[in-house]
């Protein structure tokens, strides 16, 4: 019995996908929309900032600003 | 595509396994954010040279293993099991976000171990490597898109694709052209 009952939801959660069947149309759901937006949103925040800053995103701003400057590659090769 | 349907044992060992890699991996990168952490705030020289030293290991060691690990026992679930790939929204957006967090990941390694060479050398001052920008902004991004798969995951929010849909008319037609 409990064996029977453990089958039927391991079934119902394999299956679940069985939502929205009776939408007569397609449609996009309204969190996806804003889920678009919101990352849209993000993409130009990260954008506007990178060219305030300077738009430098590559590795090469990693390199240190000091009065060593010697290359980064050479500086692995040393070790 | 059709999806070959996992048995209700599988399924649950395959999905076991999946859960592991992936909470592996937020926990993996909060230990990686709390070494950034101490890059940036530490005056202690030894500390912030160890501190990149152990972030090129924990990332090269544990974050990319499990990254991989994720994203290849997320595309088995998915193709293991009736949700499939393309069909739901919360599935779709979670590989996506996935592919682009290992993507930028393995980007991100690279720079780490760069990183962690110009630490390692015994000539940089305290000064030098304060001057090495932080990888704090990507570690902290990185948990944000982490946090909101694991989200989706949990709580799968209702949508199909229009791929999902056009399958799931399909199968509905072709259910009901079957019954005698």
């Amino acid at each position: 019995m409990v064996m029977a009952e453990k089958d039927r939801i391991e079934q119902r959660e394999n299956t679940e996908d069985t939502y929205m069947t009776d939408l007569p149309s397609y449609s996009t759901p309204r969190w996806v929309k804003v889920f678009a937006l919101v990352a849209i949103l993000l993409i130009l925040l990260v954008l506007i900032t990178m060219i305030i800053v300077g738009g430098d995103h590559g590795p090469g701003r990693h390199r240190p600003s000091g009065a060593d400057n010697t290359p980064v590659t050479l500086v692995a090769h040393r070790l | 595509m059709e999806a070959m349907i996992m048995t209700p044992g599988l399924r649950k060992f395959t999905l076991a396994i999946h859960i592991t890699f992936s909470v592996g991996w937020i926990g993996a990168v909060a230990a990686y954010i709390a070494l950034d952490v101490t890059t940036v705030t530490s005056q202690d020289v030894q500390t912030v040279r160890a501190a990149y030293l152990a972030m090129a290991l924990t990332a090269g060691y544990v974050i990319v293993p499990l990254a991989l690990a994720s994203l290849l026992t997320g595309l088995v679930m998915s193709l293991g099991t009736r949700w499939g790939l393309f069909r739901h929204y919360w599935v779709l957006i979670s590989l996506l976000l996935t592919v682009l967090a290992t993507a930028v990941l393995l980007v991100e390694t690279r720079i780490i171990n760069r990183l962690a060479a110009i630490a390692a050398d015994p000539a940089m001052s305290g000064n030098d490597l304060r001057a090495l920008e932080s990888t704090l902004v990507h570690s902290v991004g990185g948990m944000a898109v982490l946090l909101v798969v694991m989200w989706l995951n949990v709580y799968k929010p209702r949508g199909l694709t229009a791929y999902g849909w056009r399958k799931q008319q399909e199968e509905r037609k072709q259910r009901t052209m079957s019954k005698p």
